[in-house]
């Protein structure tokens, strides 16, 4: 267990009336294709544990014609609905491009999202659609195999590239100065999202996360952020995985998850 | 880094938000009153010590005084607390004592607490009476100088609450001679009616104060009372 321990936050919760598999407060993933690894981890928040309450991330991801769709979603909690908003937002935002025809090119544009740009647009507007109630915040990247990445957000979900022991955040840190402003989210009558690119060398890795993770990354740089790093260099076990996404900081009880991929020739570049 | 168990980082050491309740329990606080204390600290309990965000900042400590004062909750974390404990009536009304006990103790916990890696932020202190102070009054004067000492970095803050027989003029000098921490309640207000309103406001003040922590701009916020404004709080270190 990384982080000084919180007798609070690891009170023994109420046995809730009813639990499905669905619920489940930690949930763990990974899996390989024959050119990418894919590790998910997801654990409910202090504060949802233990009021008996599910978690609102979601995430999901999409396999097709040698292009990953990765999708991390947050759902908004203090709207009603908040946490099958992201289900289902991350879910049709992988699936509604996968099933299209888009040619994908690893030629990169000024933005370093190319013609990707298409691609996200479909799957953020696809999420913004699918949504019948609730709100969620969304990150969705598109990874090549060559280990071009074209991402776009609406929200505070984000995106790392961990590499050479170091992380970099694609997308710009909150301003501490507007910690005031609302948060963006889907749906939106007309989405505006952020888009951000990068291309993968040799050994890195990108990681999407809800901002559960990245805040206590960008607040954490001796304790948090080095440790989920080191855990991210390469693809660990699943439930090793989220044991470290599981860690314990004080102020950090919200929803926690990430989805890590590794272009596999990289990883053995 | 895979593990920090016994490796608090600079970094990982908790901002703790000491609150110390000073609870008169001298013979006139027998009956409805002081039963409405025992009824209402459970409440306390609940609403500090289960919620994470407010129990990881808040260490509570009550303690009671009448012809001593005892730490009868010695200062913790409530997360960690089975059940607060129940207190009786009986004596006089010292202010000497719990003046002196707190000055000791604040020390004591400011000392153990960071040793075990905390970072505190000023002290609170609630002052609750219901009475005037049966004691020299040189003596308790003294004994508030030396917690209220300037040159004593671990000098907390005090809010007072009094009702019954407590004094205005009294409890503003508990406060440092700042009328806006020291409420009474109106004259011939029932302490029965008054303890459960006084706790209740008292843990609203202790959540607020907790949350004022995460936004970074850390306050002693007081029950919603007219005259009363939240009072910015620092680091001891």
């Amino acid at each position: 267990m990384l982080g000084r321990p919180s007798p609070a936050a690891r009170a023994e919760p109420e046995l809730a009336a009813t639990g499905t598999a669905g619920r489940a407060g930690w949930r763990a993933d990974g899996a390989s294709s024959d050119w990418c690894t894919v590790r998910a981890a997801s654990v409910v928040g202090a504060r949802h544990r233990l009021a008996g309450q599910a978690s609102d991330d979601s995430y999901a991801w999409a396999l097709t014609d040698g292009r990953l769709i990765v999708a991390v979603a947050d759902g908004v909690g203090s709207v009603a609905g908040a946490g099958a908003a992201a289900a289902r937002a991350a879910e049709s935002a992988v699936t509604a491009p996968a099933g299209e025809a888009v040619e994908l090119t690893a030629a990169g544009s000024a933005t370093g999202v190319g013609p990707a740009a298409d691609v996200l647009q479909m799957a953020i507007a696809a999420a913004n659609r699918a949504i019948v109630e609730g709100a969620t915040t969304l990150v969705v990247a598109v990874v090549e195999r060559d280990g071009h990445v074209a991402l776009a957000r609406v929200g505070d979900s984000t995106a790392f590239v961990v590499a050479d022991d170091a992380a970099v955040e694609l997308f710009p840190a909150p301003d501490p100065d507007r910690a005031d402003t609302a948060t963006a989210a889907l749906p939106a009558e007309d989405p505006e999202p952020e888009m951000a690119g990068t291309e993968l060398v040799a050994g890195a890795a990108l990681i999407l996360v809800t901002d559960g993770v990245a805040e206590p990354w960008r607040d954490g740089p001796t304790t948090v952020a080095p440790a989920l790093i080191e855990g991210l260099r390469r693809p660990a076990p699943p439930i090793q995985l989220l044991a470290l996404a599981d860690f314990e900081r004080q102020g950090c009880h919200d929803d926690r998850t990430l989805v890590a991929v590794w272009p596999k020739e990289r990883l053995l570049a | 880094m895979t593990s920090t168990e016994t490796n608090v980082s600079v970094e990982e050491r908790y901002s703790v938000f000491p609150f110390y309740i000073c609870l008169d329990v001298s013979a006139s606080m027998s009956g409805p009153p002081i039963e409405s204390v025992n009824q209402q600290m459970p409440l306390l309990r609940a609403s500090v010590g289960e919620d994470p965000a407010v129990a990881e900042v808040i260490r509570l400590g009550i303690i009671t005084f009448s012809d001593v004062a005892r730490s009868v909750l010695p200062l913790c974390d409530l997360s960690l607390v089975e059940a607060v404990p129940e207190v009786s009536a009986q004596g006089r009304t010292s202010y000497a004592a719990v003046f002196d006990h707190l000055r000791h103790v604040i020390e004591e916990d400011y000392s153990k607490s960071r040793a075990a890696g905390d970072r505190w932020y000023r002290p609170a202190v609630i002052f609750i009476s219901d009475g005037r102070p049966t004691d020299d009054p040189q003596r308790w004067r003294s004994a508030l100088d030396r917690l209220l000492d300037p040159g004593w970095k671990r000098r907390p803050n005090i809010l007072a609450f009094g009702f019954g027989e407590a004094d205005a003029e009294v409890l503003t000098t508990v406060t440092s001679g700042r009328p806006n921490r020291a409420f009474i309640a109106v004259e011939g207000s029932e302490p029965a009616k008054v303890v459960p309103e006084l706790l209740a406001g008292l843990i609203q003040s202790i959540v607020s104060s907790s949350a004022s922590v995460y936004d970074g701009a850390a306050q002693l916020v007081p029950p919603d009372l007219p005259s009363m404004h939240a009072i910015p709080v620092d680091h001891l270190d």
